[in-house]
């Protein structure tokens, strides 16, 4: 059974291959600026979408009290206030 | 990983990994850097990470080359018509780039791409056949087979013959 060589080239490697292998590849046309650009951008994603959720929660939050505050219903309450009278008062007597 | 790591994985790998995406799409360097950018916002990078990014990158040119031939039929094969995918090589008795690369062009492509990620990306027969998903003796042998034909086009003389 043929077994794959471990290495990338064989001991005694094929002519050809060789010489395949020393053609270059055309190089690539990646601008190493526009990935790390890219890369920074996308390593800041994930703490922009975090903050972003967090602003959006926030804000729901605080539409729904003021929502809650502004509507809510009015109520009429009855306070039993002491009324304190003194004997002054009740001494008044018709003429 | 930091931009250290990845400026070095473009340096090495890039030409070709955009080699190797060439195979199925006419925007490979889109595909590669998309598969970089995938692989830095990794956590933690994978265990076999050049056999991960030729992965990465295989699929996402399969992807391309698919939403591209539904765009424009006739580009793409004009595009596989006349490869562009070496540079001229310095010595002039070498091979002859243009024609290597209309030979390779004319391989199946589960054989031509064997050849490119063990010719140019360094990869060994296991780490090919991690990326394919095949064994790595199936790989071998079809990387024997397409060597073999690429032989018979280019008219180069077979291993242990003299001339």
């Amino acid at each position: 059974m043929n077994r794959p060589p471990a290495d990338p080239l064989p001991p005694s490697p094929d002519p050809l291959a060789v010489a395949l292998s020393r053609l270059e590849p055309a190089p690539h046309g990646l601008d190493r600026e526009v990935l790390l650009f890219a890369a920074g951008r996308a390593a800041c994603q994930g703490a922009v979408t975090f903050w972003r959720t967090v602003a959006a929660l926030a804000t729901a939050v605080a539409a729904l009290l003021a929502t809650l505050y502004l509507t809510r219903p009015t109520r009429i309450e009855y306070i039993d206030r002491p009324v304190i009278v003194t004997p002054s008062d009740e001494a008044v007597s018709p003429p | 990983m930091g931009p250290q790591l990845l400026t070095e994985l473009l340096d090495r790998y890039g030409a070709a990994l955009v080699l190797y995406a060439r195979q199925w799409c006419d925007c490979p360097e889109d595909v590669v850097q998309t598969a970089l950018l995938k692989l830095y916002r990794l956590r933690r990078p994978p265990d076999n990470l050049i056999s991960w990014l030729y992965r990465v990158v295989r699929n996402g040119a399969i992807d391309a080359g698919r939403a591209g031939r539904r765009r424009h039929r006739h580009e793409s094969a004009a595009a596989v018509a006349a490869p562009r995918w070496f540079t001229p090589p310095d010595d002039p008795t070498g091979l002859d780039a243009q024609a290597a690369a209309q030979a390779l062009a004319d391989l199946p492509t589960e054989t031509r791409e064997i050849i490119v990620m063990h010719l140019w990306g360094g990869l060994t027969f296991e780490q090919i056949a991690q990326t394919v998903g095949r064994s790595a003796p199936t790989c071998y042998r079809r990387y024997v087979t397409g060597l073999d034909a690429l032989r018979a086009k280019l008219g180069a003389q077979a291993p242990g013959k003299s001339p």
